[in-house]
């Protein structure tokens, strides 16, 4: 991106996609938003130095994907309850999406991180590469691995690419 | 469908989830936290008091045991005799600050409007007059604080809810009850506006006493935050008088109040714990009993003080992240290895404990899915491997008495779909041995070491009533069958049911308790009274039907009401008739007959045509129908068909 980018835009432009991220990780819309503004709040604290690098929004992805990571550690205590109390499923979809976040959450943290980041952010595996500071083989290979886990826990085919 | 269309489909849904968060007001509100209202702290190494007022939030942590039923993973610890006994009497307040009742800065016109009827204050003491405090002498002895109990096939309460104001009320909204001191919490929050856009809301809290009577209602502008998931702290055993709530405002910011749980009096908690308001404008999680109020930063408000913690320094080769929990009464931090179920070191006491042998007595033995294979696998926190079950994932554990834990969750029958073999089991906790398996039920909604609370699971995925078996052997226990349509929830040996219009609270049969209606707000009809049905609705706003919303009793309310179609679909959205496949009676009208459909996702009502539409998604069954809106109408004889396939 390069280039001081004007705060107030780049909220703008990234918060539904934490909000997003955050609801694929800890299920919850209210928690994601808190985390959400979290991760801006960060990066507002920070944003001589955010602003200027070359993707912001890989920079706060990363931020909330840990924040997310470390409130579903949290949550798993909860979990059985707390999804009760949240009323039954809205539809059958809703609870399909749960139990795939939920397979997902069962994954490692970098692959769960990986498949967050490629499905819900829409990032290219260059900037999930640059966002985790490992390589574009390393996503690829461990994107693979996270399919393949899924596909076993979801039940669903994998797709051979 | 394949691995990658389920995720794509379910990341689609998390961005339009999404998309309904207002991000205006996320904005003002990390501008307010980020202009350095509160000095950002980093640093770390050592536990800093700030302040040490008695307060009154004692009891974040079993507070949020209380909402969240049990902590399933948590290390078994005795109960202590203290809270081994529940007491429906409420107890005395304990001095809350002098601060003056803050309804008249927290009750709102917002909150008006929102319920139906609307929502009225009455704080117990101001405008009911002395009155005793309503009491219950009847303990409930013995009844350990976290195990269920056989119930009565009746409940001990119905609680007739509001339902949202169809004038001003998306519809939307949260219900939570929680067990407290003398009867239960209730916390409901809505909201105005659209639903896609919403502009504001509203919530009522209220403690409604085993006796039957509403002890008192508060009526608060905003919603509360988080319902249900954790912002609505139930009260703790050494300050069991009182709770900690936080008021979400349109643009964010929270107000966090301390409620008595006697009279319904509320005072900010800043006030109460005697520190700066500036602490809590940050943007703050509530998580067992910390606070957690920037990154790398908690306070934690244990039972007499209120401490900011500044993270210890991680020993080396540990993650950044680590996770708090309570071990033996002590706050700690877990930090994960690169296998999260690996714990590397656990911060205790004031060091870090990397040693494999003490953190597995410290800690408890870890059930856990194994994502490189289809198998549950329960490890040692250091990370040695048990044992496993091949061909299973787990939903839920339990930790049960006798060294055993109970498990549910999917045991084989893999493949596209629903869980084929759905089931719970009871296994030895170190070696495996599964001492008995109980098929077609699940999830679990509390386990105990006597009887735990489960909820059939058919084939096709659909829910039944939640039952309670008998732990030891996993047989019928008796007592009542909750409904399907119901939020169900158990904490404290109390069991409830959340439906769209009555709350139903079960004490355990032990308690003796009469069955007693109750009207929350004046002009509420009780349960079992006539029923309200709204008549006028906001063109196009209904609310999404539940799951188990069926067309077939659609048509039944239509047929036998004189509303209009609208008000008939918003009527019926939120009830649950349970019919067996709601969708069958849909598909007989379809214009493709081969096409099956699953339950409608939605309802929605179009006024210029008088119709509602249905929202319908494709299953495996119909894949040329995806996101498929069908409009049913009003004939001239006034039965309903289906019109047209609006989309596909």
């Amino acid at each position: 991106m390069g280039g001081q980018v004007d705060f107030d835009s780049f909220f703008r432009a990234e918060y539904h996609r934490l909000v997003a991220i955050g609801i694929a990780m800890v299920g919850d819309g209210d928690t994601a938003a808190d985390l959400a503004q979290e991760s801006m709040t960060r990066a507002l604290g920070d944003w001589r130095h955010v602003g200027m690098l070359d993707s912001p929004a890989a920079w706060v992805h990363r931020v909330m994907v840990n924040l997310s990571i470390d409130r579903y550690r949290k949550r798993q205590r909860e979990h059985v309850a707390l999804s009760r109390l949240s009323s039954a499923p809205s539809s059958v979809a809703a609870e399909q999406s749960g139990e795939c976040w939920s397979a997902v959450n069962e994954l490692p943290d970098q692959q769960r991180q990986i498949v967050i980041l490629r499905f819900v952010a829409d990032q290219s595996m260059e900037q999930i590469a640059a966002a985790l500071d490992i390589s574009v083989g390393t996503v690829k290979s461990q994107l693979f691995r996270a399919r393949h886990s899924l596909a076993k826990l979801l039940g669903a085919e994998e797709v051979v690419r | 469908m394949n691995i990658d269309e389920i995720i794509e489909q379910a990341a689609a849904r998390a961005r339009a989830d999404a998309e309904r968060h207002d991000a205006e007001g996320a904005l003002r509100m990390v501008r307010q936290a980020g202009t350095g209202v509160l000095p950002r702290r980093r640093q770390a190494g050592r536990w800093l008091v700030v302040a040490a007022s008695l307060i009154a939030v004692a009891g974040l942590a079993v507070g949020l045991a209380l909402i969240a039923g049990r902590d399933p993973q948590r290390p078994s610890s005795p109960v202590s005799p203290s809270t081994a006994t529940m007491v429906l009497v409420p107890p005395p307040p304990s001095p809350l600050p002098a601060a003056p009742p803050t309804s008249s800065t927290l009750a709102a016109a917002a909150a008006d409007g929102l319920f139906s009827p609307g929502c009225v204050e009455s704080l117990y003491g101001r405008t009911r007059g002395p009155d005793p405090l309503p009491t219950v002498t009847t303990p409930l002895n013995p009844i350990s604080s976290t195990d269920l109990q056989p119930l009565p096939e009746q409940p001990a309460l119905q609680i007739a809810l509001p339902r949202s104001d169809p004038a001003a009320s998306t519809g939307g909204g949260s219900t939570l009850v929680r067990p407290v001191p003398g009867g239960v919490l209730i916390a409901m929050s809505k909201q105005t506006g659209s639903k896609a856009t919403p502009t504001g809301a509203g919530s009522l809290l209220a403690v409604v006493d085993a006796t039957g009577s509403v002890r008192w209602v508060r009526c608060f502008e905003g919603y509360l935050a988080g319902v249900p998931a954790a912002a609505v702290v139930a009260p703790v055993a050494d300050l069991p008088d009182r709770a900690v709530i936080g008021l979400r405002a349109f643009d964010g910011s929270i107000r966090w109040q301390v409620v008595s749980l006697v009279n319904g009096v509320t005072s900010p908690l800043h006030e109460v714990l005697g520190v700066d308001e500036a602490v809590f404008r940050r943007p703050m999680l509530l998580a067992g009993r910390h606070l957690y109020v920037t990154g790398g930063e908690m306070v934690d408000i244990d039972l007499v003080a209120m401490t900011t913690v500044p993270m210890p320094p991680y020993p080396a080769g540990t993650g950044a992240d680590g996770r708090q929990m309570v071990v033996d009464g002590q706050l700690a931090i877990v930090l994960d290895g690169p296998d999260p179920h690996i714990v590397m070191a656990l911060y205790r006491d004031g060091r870090w404990i990397q040693d494999g042998a003490e953190l597995d007595r410290l800690l408890s033995t870890q059930i856990s899915n194994d994502p490189e294979g289809q198998r549950i696998v329960a490890t040692t926190p250091s990370g040695t491997e048990l044992w496993s079950i091949a061909g299973a994932s787990k939903s839920s554990a339990w930790p049960l008495a006798n060294d055993r834990v109970l498990i549910g969750g999917c045991f084989g029958g893999g493949g596209p779909g629903p869980c084929q073999e759905p089931a719970v089991i009871v296994a030895d906790r170190t070696s495996g041995e599964v001492v008995w398996r109980r098929h077609g039920v699940e999830p679990v909604v509390e386990a105990g070491d006597a009887y735990a609370l489960v909820i059939p699971r058919r084939v096709d995925g659909t829910l039944g009533a939640a039952e309670m078996i008998d732990v030891a052997t996993g047989a019928d226990a008796g007592g009542p069958q909750l409904r399907a349509d119901a939020a169900v929830w158990a904490a404290d040996g109390v069991v409830g049911a959340i439906g769209p219009d009555v709350v139903s609270v079960w004490y355990p049969a032990s308690a003796e308790l009469p069955s007693r209606t109750v009207a929350l707000l004046p002009g509420l009809a009780e349960p079992g009274g006539p029923a309200t049905i709204p008549t006028t609705f906001p063109a196009g706003e209904c609310r999404t039907a539940d799951a188990a919303q069926t067309v077939q009793n659609f048509l039944e309310l239509a047929q036998t009401s004189g509303l209009n179609a609208a008000s008939r679909a918003c009527a019926l959205a939120g009830k649950n008739p349970s019919a067996e496949r709601p969708d069958d009676w849909l598909v007989t009208l379809l214009p493709d007959s081969a096409t099956v459909v699953e339950e409608p996702t939605g309802v929605s009502f179009d006024p210029a045509s008088d119709a509602v539409i249905f929202e319908v998604r494709a299953s495996e069954r119909s894949p040329n129908l995806t996101g498929v809106l069908i409009r049913v109408v009003r004939g001239a004889d006034d039965t309903y068909g289906v019109d047209d396939v609006l989309a596909s």
